[in-house]
């Protein structure tokens, strides 16, 4: 006689069993796939050359339009003297005419591949202002800037100030947002080693390459090139524009402003301070640390061991007796009882009051306003 | 001399049935109650008819009879004390492993029937969560066999007396210290309690853990011994004596388990305890040879035995069931991708 099962449970379990083995993975990886920015939008390292392929001095004609540092009275001098034709400003005349005209082709080339603008500035005088000043001033007055004629020009400017024995740089736009202040940081790490021995031609050459490597690095998530390019439209006058989804086809760069963080921003029609978390601009949230496969499948692994373990097959029932069962009497007969104190013993211990120490920074751009009243970031160090 | 007991009505053989509480002829519907049966004995009956092969007994543990009710020939084990016929199903009683200094105390009849036996094993193969598919339409109930399993109950006095050094600690705080006062005590106590009727089964076929499993017995329910209670289940004698070497160790640890924590629960309110002295005493009362009604299932699944057992009684349920691997692997995998699948989801809307 065969046992009539009861529940038709069986084919339906196999089948969530295999559903859940097989189709999600693949539904996971369709899911991430989305997050995956490619790169063609941006040129590689290898399509910019170097200053080998370029001619010799005598072909660039703007090495005449300075002349040495005794000429110059004031840092007005130096301003007056930006202008939006050349980018290699060496009124401390550190560096040869050849290479001055190889770094201002290098800079062209990197300009475009970083969607930043560059400028070299070398002073040997600095009359009295901070080399933030300088710097700030010196770019906002020279009309430099990727993408000119918008609110916000973007661009980075070193300034190797030889009366301080200082390296500056100062970064504007979007610039403050791929050179923040740590690879401001990383970026006076590699390049003053070169000053204090005298290798400003090298200098400048690690400037340029180490912007490019660091702009393209910030700019890899799509989401974030998606609201560059809103920005740089220059359709929108200001951040509230975009939000209010004017324009169809920035709908998608509207649903991710949505998850901006509005503490990011002062609401200048400038970027201002931000918090760049691996997804671009995307705010973080105590169920962002959901988005990592390896963490859930984890989570996933561990509740399944214990689900298993508890439901594992053991052998029904366990034992329900004690001695309460069997005893004759509700307690056990008490022939005897004595507790007697002994002795006490004490320890002192002092309290010490815990102070805390401060917590981690975030990795962020500090920013300040120049005179010009577009806002800067930048940092320094001595030579 | 085997025992079967004959329907006054038709003839048939009778069977103790749970649900009355007396032996029903399965044809006729006669109900006959024990004690009738007990009175009813005509010594003279069996002796012609129903004969043990002595001749047989010189071969170990090996004995035989003789079917009342088809002829067959029988072996029955060296403690078996009631069977029936493997060929006609008619219940047969062996007397006399069953009288004199053999004779038990006390049993408890069956009060689970095998269709009510059946059904709980039915219904316990569907609780396991990883229990093979396959497993549970191979299961073979029919071979479900109520059996009485022979126990001893022991009366034991135990004493338990002990010393020990507790401490108990508490601190204060006075201004910018702590202090931490640790309080020492000599500690003596004296117990002593008297347990009845701890049971331990007397079968060596019997699993022993199984068996305790089926704890606790109803004791309200034990009525004087008599054989036509036995008719129809399997029966053993015990295989062990009360004094037996493996039997009164069991039971003596239990026992000191039992006093020790009894002597524990005097000691309380201290933080640390350590015992500078322990002594326990045993004196075993008396013990009495009685009956307990389980039915017991063993199957086999991939060369694992396993053994369901139900208290007769009060119908708790022992044993332990197969784990496929197939669907433990399965049900991990599922769980796994589920909540992962259900976490990345909630990262990507809400994070």
């Amino acid at each position: 006689m065969r046992i009539r099962q009861e529940k038709r449970s069986n084919p339906l379990q196999n089948a969530k069993t295999w559903l859940m083995g097989f189709l999600l993975p693949v539904m996971i990886l369709i899911m991430n796939m989305q997050n995956i920015a490619f790169a063609e939008d941006y040129d590689f390292a290898e399509d910019y050359d170097f200053a080998e392929d370029y001619g010799s001095a005598e072909d660039y004609d703007f090495a005449e339009d300075y002349g040495s540092a005794e000429n110059y009275e004031s840092a007005e001098d130096y301003y007056g003297l930006a202008n939006e034709e050349q980018r290699v400003y060496d009124f401390a005349e550190l560096l040869s005419e050849s290479d001055r005209s190889a770094l201002e082709k290098q800079i062209d080339k990197a300009a475009e591949a970083a969607k930043l603008d560059l400028v070299i500035l070398t002073v040997s005088e600095d009359f009295g202002m901070s080399d933030q000043t300088l710097a700030d001033t010196f770019f906002d007055n020279g009309g430099f800037g990727y993408e000119k004629g918008l609110y916000s020009p973007s661009g980075v400017l070193l300034l190797v100030d030889m009366d301080m024995r200082q390296i500056y740089l100062s970064t504007a736009g979007i610039g403050q947002l791929y050179i923040n202040d740590d690879v401001i940081e990383v970026i006076l790490d590699d390049i003053t080693g070169d000053a204090t021995a005298g290798n400003y031609r090298k200098l400048c050459d690690e400037f340029i390459e180490d912007v490019v490597y660091f702009a393209k690095e910030g700019a890899v998530t799509k989401d974030y090139q998606e609201l560059v390019k809103a920005w740089n439209t220059g359709k929108y006058q200001d951040w509230d524009e975009i939000r209010s989804g004017l324009s169809k086809e920035f709908n998608r760069v509207d649903s991710l402003l949505m998850n901006y963080d509005e503490d990011m921003i002062t609401g200048d029609e400038d970027l201002d301070v931000y918090n760049r978390t691996y997804n671009g601009f995307r705010k973080v949230t105590f169920f962002t640390i959901f988005r990592s496969f390896g963490l859930d499948f984890g989570i996933g692994a561990i509740v399944a061991v214990i689900f298993t373990l508890v439901n594992l097959n053991r052998n029904g029932a366990g034992m329900t007796v004690s001695g309460q069962t069997y005893r004759t009497e509700k307690n056990p007969e008490i022939l005897l009882h004595t507790d007697q104190f002994i002795r006490r013993t004490t320890t002192k211990t002092r309290i010490e009051s815990t102070s805390s120490s401060g917590g981690g920074g975030h990795s962020s751009s500090h920013s300040h306003h120049s005179s010009g009243g577009h806002s800067h970031g930048g940092g320094g160090r001595r030579f | 001399m085997v025992q079967t007991y004959k329907c006054p009505g038709c003839g048939a053989s009778l069977q103790f049935t749970p649900g009355a509480g007396e032996l029903v002829c399965e044809y006729c519907g006669t109900h006959v109650s024990v004690e009738q049966l007990e009175q009813d004995q005509a010594p003279a009956d069996y002796k012609v008819e129903n004969q043990v092969d002595h001749s047989k007994e010189a071969h170990g543990d090996m004995n035989s009879y003789v079917c009342k009710n088809c002829g067959a020939h029988l072996i029955v084990e060296k403690h078996t004390s009631a069977t029936t016929c493997a060929y006609c199903g008619s219940p047969a009683v062996i007397e006399e492993r069953l009288e004199g200094v053999l004779k038990p105390a006390g049993v408890i009849p069956f009060k689970i029937n095998k269709e009510q036996a059946k059904e709980m094993f039915r219904k316990w193969i569907c609780t396991g969560f990883f229990t093979p598919s396959v497993f549970k339409k191979q299961a073979s109930i029919e071979q479900i066999k109520g059996i009485y399993v022979p126990f001893w109950l022991y009366d034991y006095e135990a004493e338990a007396d002990a010393a020990a050094d507790c401490t108990r600690v508490s601190t204060e705080r006075r201004g910018d210290y702590r202090y931490t006062h640790t309080d020492h005590y000599h500690v003596e106590r004296r117990v002593r309690s008297q347990y009845e009727k701890i049971p331990a089964d007397a079968s060596e076929k019997m699993p022993d853990d199984v068996m305790d499993r089926m704890e606790p017995y109803n004791y309200g329910e034990i009525v004087d011994f008599s054989m036509p209670y036995l008719s129809g289940y399997e029966s053993e004698k015990y295989n062990y004596e009360s004094n037996d070497v493996s039997m009164v160790k069991r039971i003596e640890d239990r026992v000191n388990s039992y006093i020790y924590r009894d002597l524990q629960s005097t000691v309380n309110g201290y933080t640390g305890v350590t015992y500078l002295r322990k002594d326990i005493s045993l004196r075993r009362k008396q013990a009495k040879y009685t009956l307990f009604p389980v039915w017991i299932l063993t199957y086999r699944y991939l060369n694992q035995n396993f053994m369901f057992a139900i208290n007769g009684q009060t119908g708790k349920q022992v044993g332990k069931l197969p784990n496929s691997k197939g669907k433990i692997w399965g049900s991990i995998a599922g769980i796994t991708f589920g909540i992962c699948f259900a976490l990345l989801m909630l990262g990507g809307l809400l994070g």
